[in-house]
């Protein structure tokens, strides 16, 4: 009986020193981890491809006027929502669940994910630099990814109604059993604005990768909210800022005209590396660029051969500022053309024109380039939008100008396009320049839908 | 101490027996007529007189005969009963009692901590044992099971999936689904089928609570216990030999419905020439691949070509097929080789088993072969009286060879489209010819000149000099050590350990010569002009090697308590146990490899280059990863058994398990779990006197099953991938939200039996009810996209959590009967069972759409609907064609519709049609065994019935599109009339992909999946000792048998074997082999 008690003590003894509390703590997965350390929540940060950079909302490209496709091709695509935004149909989704949607809030969560986080540490003295950063980084994507929902699922900034329109559902923390209901417009540029600005301490002037933001890159976004909602003011003011400390631009004489890609991602022009959520429609196998659009590049505009490719017979977009056609960052040459355009519109012709001047003589063949001129701030802004529109094709960016533009009577245009004989028809501030609400959503939280 | 414990009662005897000198005192022995081991606790009665007295754990005992002649009676649960005739002078009795051969199967059952004798187990246990795996001949153990296994059921040919074992249906959702498997007491983590099936002793299979639940959270899905052979004590040397050849026929490609001949094939390509289908093709920038007809019509449409001669041309491409090179080249008989060879024996102190074993397979697919060398040593001794301690080591070394090229013989270019019929992969000498495959032929031909690698295709080149080939070696490795240590006749402690490694390593290389070398390498390259000027890609083969590590130990205490006494028996242990396995692996690509030399260049993977001719910017990837996973369970676990007079016994066990799930709180991460069970073995009753039905047993019991899914964690977790595309920095990408409410998953299961025989076992079997209910389950549930969560499996705003529940019941017949039982015996083995669940909660939501393409399980997703099974069959309903138009109808609402985008996609799921279960709600077999004199014979015929499946027809859209054919064009619709005839829609042209959707999805493509197959036959000439006197051997066995005989019946009328729907089934094999002894 004593062996038998030796047994059990010797068994008991096994047992509990193999009861050391960690472990089970052990983790199951090398790669996994719990995110709370300073070094994953930058790797949070640092989801390029997957994430942040990544997923900027396509349903505006596909409804703009930058292209056209032939009946075949809009039959052969995959989803309904592509095939519906093209001729702008009431029903857009038919049940589809919306990437446009889902990848900018799938940003923001990261974003409240990051910043509940990031507040919890008390960083030591050499690390408050990369402390600055993240905080700065996450707050200036919540900021851009707000952004960028609201360009498409919430009507037009207008301060006569900006404070009764439904904006978008702001959500400000990560924990997913939250119901978050819709703002007003008024209260998602708020929120924008407030993002960005506050992001503005923290962040570096300069990022150390084109995936990160930098004070550019919230001055740029600053700048472009400003000028969505009028205030060509404080649009100038941050544009200013931010080509104070970017004014990069490349010379289109130093790129090879006839690669099929002649720029490379994160070319010294970006400010901001970002990504379309890829549309099927938009890639250059399909789209064929606006014939009237590819006809207004003169022959010694470098742009024309930069941008097209007319192999195949018809004028194709080679592709822009991520080496790929689906750029949707910021860029010097934007942010320049929106300085001209405040100046413009503040009356400034001279500086407006020679912006735009000092823009289009690195786009032209070297010495054909004569400067324009204007005589009016209002001719002035004529040239700057021709050249934006020529400038900034295929950036994500048409479909924001088209809503903001049609505001205003003089500028305002009806889109048309000709399907297998048919006409379509998007007047100026129509309700289909709205997107509608996922049905997911309107499923789970019973938010407002958009008219349409 | 324990000597004292054991003569004390003895001496007490003794004592009060002296007391009685009046009668004689009758003094004998009880021994096992195997073991020789002393048997304590039978009964020992005296018939005249009423005495009865028990025997000790020395198997001794005393009785008192007071009557000059009685009749000794000794009984004993597990031993038959003997009756020996004694008187007052009888001497000094040795009795040796033998094993009871009453029980219906084998005296015991092992769960993997225990041996439990069948006549006391509460729970529900099939077993195998090694004359019914000896009848089918295969390489691993598992298929063995098949058919002769009650309550387990192979699902087979589902897309996108392995062959997956079930034991009783579904008892998860989106868990693991397969059963335990263990090895010689532990959970085995290599490859099961590496074990050679000539080492295995028998097969346990554990299927309800009181069974299984001593496994605790792995137990969910029920326990497969292996048992490898082991040598026996007091036994002279016996070597036994077995050797056999299975050969197989060529595979059958013309059995593939996905297939259009030659003729008809060019017939759509002309019609889509005409139309200027391919237009774009000719001059797209990418240099698009066009098929040999097109590339002919072309040329005459450009006049290079006139009529006849491009007739002449399309008809001599009209007589090629290229199943008949396929089956030709590609494609032999198989064989198989197996050889085993072991040695047993033992005496007092030890015994041994050693085997070793040596398989060849030489597969049906040309360049395919494998090999696998099995070791398996097992020593057992008794150093001490009171020790046992036993070692073995197992040792499986395998190597496999493929060749790549039959999965290549397709046509790529940007779409990827598959190969079309008439291409002729050899020529008239036999000769390679080049299929076309990315680029267009004018095109390559023009690469070629201007400085780039042979830019060609040609398989038969590439599959005969083994330019693109997958080799695989593994290793297997476990070492198991055991001592026991009997601390008195009923208590026996003991430790297990086992180790195990498990070393992969699989190397796929493409040599320079292979055209995926070449064709990476020219689109690579820096072009000027069409010119080529450098590469970028590394001049060299491809060699991507993955390496994996597998280790696992197991460390276990236990004790064991064994003791009868009067009319009560106990059965107890109780134990800890520790186990951890980790698995490691890692791949690596090597560019520019050179095999001769083992040498490789590096390339640049930041950089990106501008393929030739498409146009694209890649960069060129490393192919470098590495994974490291660790798995800690640490358990207590008992269990008891209390059998009284052999007709009641009472079971109960328990266990708590601990892992290290991640990102729980420590008190969730241990999960208890029980059972408890009744049995009457109505028999024993004294008031039973049914002669004619001689066994009558029931039983029943409750408990709770786990199951594990490591998939979810209490706190958001997130996982790190290296390299992030422009920064080069590792990153991090969110995997789980946080779950506080997180448990484990809980099955629930009652089992109700019956066992019974009737006299002479003329008929004998089992018959078993049980009833599942899933708690806790782990399932989706759909979020508002809004909170920005996605899931980055389904890409779908859904997380996981307890959300699931479901319920299942099903009934495991098992009937045995001897029909004719002469010097002719014929008996049979008659099994069903029927299996259901149905899911009673799911958070989550499904589009119908998705539903009807993959809810029944295909493509490895688990879509659950409320109130249906987990695998389903949903379709779209089908209104016919339209008799004008030849075009598809389904129903909106009531009414025949033809919007297809609607059709296609519907709303709600009373839009669509359930059909049914995707998986048998029936299945069994029937085993029909006839021996006469050394012969026996062996037929099996299982059946799979109520379940349905989906049969694929023709897609115009992918037919143009990716030359996706199928046999049902030639019964398409053509003209008015042809609908009473059809249901095949017609030819639209441009094709509607919602359109051929519909019709692919719709109610009248499904099918029944009931059949029932001759599975095999084996038939044995057995000679025995008796029979061999003059030859130096115990027994020789020699056998013949037949796999995958033939489908008897079948539901569908189109002759489609419904474990396969698509593809080709397994081949029909003959086996011929010698097993014997001596």
């Amino acid at each position: 009986m004593k062996a038998l008690y030796k047994i059990i003590l010797f068994t008991i003894v096994f047992y509990t020193s193999s009861c050391r509390k960690d472990w089970l703590d052990a983790k199951p997965d090398k790669k996994l981890v719990i995110p709370v350390s300073l070094a994953d929540l930058q790797a949070l940060l640092d989801n390029d491809i997957y994430v942040f950079n990544n997923g900027q909302p396509s349903l505006g490209e596909i409804a703009s006027d930058d292209y056209y496709i032939g009946y075949p091709d809009w039959q052969a695509l995959y989803t309904s929502t592509e095939k519906n935004s093209y001729v702008w149909a009431k029903d857009i989704y038919q049940g589809e669940s919306v990437a446009d949607w889902m990848l900018p809030y799938q940003h923001i969560f990261y974003a409240n994910y990051i910043l509940e986080n990031i507040d919890k540490i008390v960083p030591d003295s050499n690390e408050v630099s990369k402390w600055n950063n993240i905080k700065g980084s996450a707050l200036f994507f919540r900021g851009f990814d707000f952004y960028s929902l609201a360009d498409i699922f919430s009507k037009q900034f207008d301060s006569a109604t900006a404070a009764t329109d439904p904006g978008i559902p702001l959500r400000l923390r990560s924990d997913i059993n939250d119901i978050v209901a819709r703002s007003t417009v008024l209260q998602t540029y708020h929120q924008i604005i407030s993002d960005l600005t506050a992001s503005i301490p923290f962040l570096p002037d300069v990022a150390a990768y084109k995936t990160r933001p930098s004070k550019t890159s919230a001055y740029a976004m600053l700048a472009r909210t400003y000028l969505g909602i009028d205030n060509y003011a404080l649009a100038l003011n941050y544009a200013d800022s931010c080509i104070t400390i970017q004014n990069t631009l490349i010379d289109y004489n130093s790129l090879d005209l006839t690669a099929s890609f002649p720029f490379n991602a994160l070319n010294d022009e970006v400010i901001l590396h970002a990504a379309i959520n890829y549309p099927q429609i938009v890639s250059n196998y399909v789209a064929i660029v606006d014939s009237v659009i590819y006809a207004s590049y003169d022959t010694n505009d470098l742009r024309r051969y930069a941008f097209i490719d007319t192999t195949d017979g018809y004028p194709r977009f080679k592709g822009g500022y991520d080496g790929s056609t689906g750029f949707a960052g910021i860029a010097t040459d934007e942010i320049l053309l929106l300085r001209a355009e405040c100046y413009a519109r503040l009356s400034n012709t001279t500086a407006a024109m020679k912006d735009l001047n000092d823009l289009l003589i690195t786009r032209w063949k070297s010495g054909s380039y004569i400067p324009l001129a204007a005589t009016s701030a209002d001719e002035a802004l004529a040239l700057i939008l021709t050249e934006r529109r020529k400038e900034l094709i295929f950036r994500g960016l048409r479909w924001t100008d088209l809503r903001r533009l049609n505001k205003d009577p003089k500028l305002a245009i009806t889109l048309t396009r000709n399907l297998n004989g048919q006409l379509y028809t998007l007047p100026p501030n129509d309700s289909r320049y709205v997107y509608p609400i996922p049905d997911q959503e309107i499923v789970a939280s019973h938010i407002t839908q958009n008219p349409r | 101490m324990k000597i004292l414990c054991c003569f004390l009662p003895l001496l007490l005897c003794t004592f009060i027996l002296r007391a009685q000198q009046a009668n004689t005192t009758l003094r004998g022995k009880i021994v096992s007529a195997s073991t020789r081991e002393p048997v304590e606790g039978a009964v020992i009665s005296l018939l005249h007189n009423k005495k009865t007295a028990l025997s000790k754990s020395d198997g001794s005992f005393t009785i008192t005969i007071s009557s000059p002649v009685d009749s000794l009676l000794v009984s004993h649960v597990s031993y038959l009963p003997q009756t020996i005739a004694v008187n007052s002078g009888t001497p000094a009795l040795l009795i040796t009692l033998s094993e009871s051969i009453t029980k219906m199967n084998e005296v015991t059952v092992n769960t993997g901590y225990q041996n439990i004798p069948k006549e006391r187990a509460t729970g529900s246990f099939v077993t195998v044992n090694t004359e019914l795996l000896n009848n089918r001949v295969a390489p691993d153990v598992i298929s063995k099971l098949e058919g002769i296994t009650s309550g387990l059921v192979f699902y087979k040919g589902i897309t996108g999936r392995n062959t997956e074992l079930s034991i009783r249906g579904q008892s998860t959702i989106l868990s693991n689904a397969q059963p335990l498997l263990v090895v010689d007491n532990f959970p085995y983590e290599g490859d099961i089928n590496t074990i050679n099936p000539n080492d295995v002793e028998s097969i346990t299979i554990l299927k309800d609570a009181a069974a299984a639940s001593i496994w605790g959270v792995r137990a969910g899905n029920g326990v497969i216990v292996i048992t490898t052979k082991k040598g026996s004590y007091n036994r002279p040397l016996q070597v036994t030999l077995n050797a056999n050849v299975t050969v197989g026929k060529k595979p059958d490609l013309f059995y593939n419905r996905d297939f259009l001949s030659s003729a008809e094939f060019i017939g759509v390509e002309r019609f889509l020439f005409d139309m200027g289908y391919y237009n774009a093709d000719f001059t797209a920038v990418n240099k698009r691949p066009v098929t040999p007809v097109v590339d002919i019509l072309y040329r005459q449409r450009q006049g290079l070509l006139n009529a006849a001669e491009a007739n002449t041309a399309i008809d001599q491409l009209k007589s090629i097929d290229i199943r008949n090179d396929l089956q030709k080249y590609f494609y032999r008989q198989s064989v198989n080789e197996q050889y085993s060879l072991s040695l047993q024996g033992g005496n007092e102190r030890g015994n041994y088993f050693l085997s070793g074993g040596y398989d060849k397979d030489i597969a049906s697919a040309r360049g395919s072969e494998n090999d696998r060398v099995t070791i398996h040593s097992v020593i057992t001794s008794r150093p001490l009286k009171r020790f046992e301690v036993s070692a073995a080591v197992d040792f499986i070394a395998s190597t496999s060879m493929a060749d790549n090229t039959l999965s290549q013989i397709t046509m790529g270019g940007p779409n990827g489209k598959s190969i079309y019929p008439y291409a002729g992969l050899a020529g008239s000498s036999g000769n390679a010819l080049s299929i076309v495959k990315d680029y267009n032929t004018d095109f390559i031909s023009h690469a070629t000149e201007h400085g780039f690698l042979n830019w060609q295709f040609l398989p038969l080149d590439e599959l005969r000099n083994q330019y693109n080939t997958t080799s695989s070696k593994s290793y297997e490795t476990r070492v198991l050590a055991g001592i026991a240590y009997h601390v008195s006749k009923s208590i026996n402690a003991e430790i297990k350990f086992q180790y195990e490694n498990s070393m992969g390593y699989r190397r796929k290389l493409s040599t320079l010569q292979s055209y995926q070398a070449r064709n990476s390498i020219n689109m690579f390259s820096t072009v000027s002009a069409g010119e080529f000027v450098n590469y970028n890609y590394p001049a060299g083969g491809l060699l991507d090697q993955y390496n994996t590590g597998l280790n696992s130990y197991n460390l276990r205490g236990q004790l064991n308590y064994n003791k009868g006494w009067g009319r009560h028996s106990m059965v107890a242990i109780a134990g800890i146990e520790q186990r951890q396995f980790t698995n490691e692996s890692n791949s690596k690509r090597f560019y520019g490899y050179d095999d001769d030399l083992a040498t490789f260049t590096d390339v640049d993977p930041t950089s990106y280059f501008t393929t030739y001719p498409a146009n694209r910017s890649f960069q060129i990837p490393t192919g470098q990863d590495i994974t490291a996973t660790l798995d800690r369970f640490r358990s207590v676990f008992g269990n008891a058994a209390y059998t009284y007079d052999n007709r009641y016994t009472l079971s109960a066990s328990g266990r708590v398990d601990g892992s290290n799930y991640f990102g729980v709180e420590a008190n969730k991460k241990n999960v208890p779990l029980w059972s408890a069970g009744f049995k009457w073995n109505i028999d024993q009753e004294r008031f039973y006197h049914a002669g004619w039905l001689r066994l009558l047993k029931t039983r029943i019991t409750y408990g709770y099953n786990g199951n594990l899914n490591k998939s979810i964690t209490a706190y958001t977790s997130g996982f790190y991938s290296s390299d992030a595309p422009y920064t080069g920095r590792s990153f991090l990408t969110i995997l789980t939200p946080p779950n506080k409410e997180l448990r484990w998953e809980k099955t629930g299961i009652l089992n109700a039996g019956l066992d019974f025989a009737l006299r002479n076992n003329i008929v004998a079997g089992t018959l078993e009810y049980y009833y599942k209910n899933g708690k806790d389950l782990i399932g989706d549930n759909t979020i508002a996209p809004s909170t920005g969560f996605i899931d980055i499996n389904s890409f779908t705003n859904t997380v996981k959590g307890n959300f699931a529940n479901m319920k299942g019941h099903g009934w495991d017949v098992q009937l045995n009967s001897v029909n004719i039982n002469r010097s002719f015996k014929w008996t049979t083995q008659f099994l069903f069972s029927y299996a259901t669940d149905k899911v009673t909660f799911y958070g989550g939501s499904n589009p119908p759409s998705q539903l009807v393409h993959i809810g029944n399980g295909s493509s490895g997703f688990v879509l659950p609907v409320q109130g249906k099974p987990v695998y389903g069959i949903y379709s779209f309903k089908w209104a016919g064609l339209n008799p004008s138009t030849g075009n598809p109808r389904g129903y909106v609402g009531d009414i025949a519709s033809e919007d297809y985008p609607l059709l296609d996609n519907p709303a709600l799921l009373t839009d669509i049609q359930y059909n049914g279960p995707a998986r048998p709600r029936e299945y069994g077999s029937i085993g029909n065994t006839f021996s006469l004199k050394h012969f026996s014979l062996f037929v099996n015929i299982t059946y799979k019935l109520d379940y349905y499946f989906r049969r694929s027809s023709v897609n115009y859209y992918y037919l143009f599109r990716y030359n996706n054919s199928n046999g049902d064009y030639s019964k398409r619709w053509q003209k008015p009339g042809d609908e009473k005839t059809t249901q095949v829609p017609s030819l639209q042209y441009p094709p509607n992909i919602s359109r051929d959707d519909f019709y692919n999805n719709s109610s009248i493509l499904v099918e029944k999946g009931d059949h029932i197959r001759i599975q095999d036959i084996s038939l044995n000439y057995n000679l025995t000792k008796n029979v061999l006197v003059k030859l130096p051997v115990n027994r020789v066995e020699l056998y013949a048998y037949v796999n995958n005989v033939a489908i008897i019946w079948r539901a569908n009328k189109e002759g489609i074997d419904p474990d396969y729907p698509s593809g080709i089934p397994p081949l029909r094999t003959y086996a011929i082999g010698l097993r014997t002894s001596f």
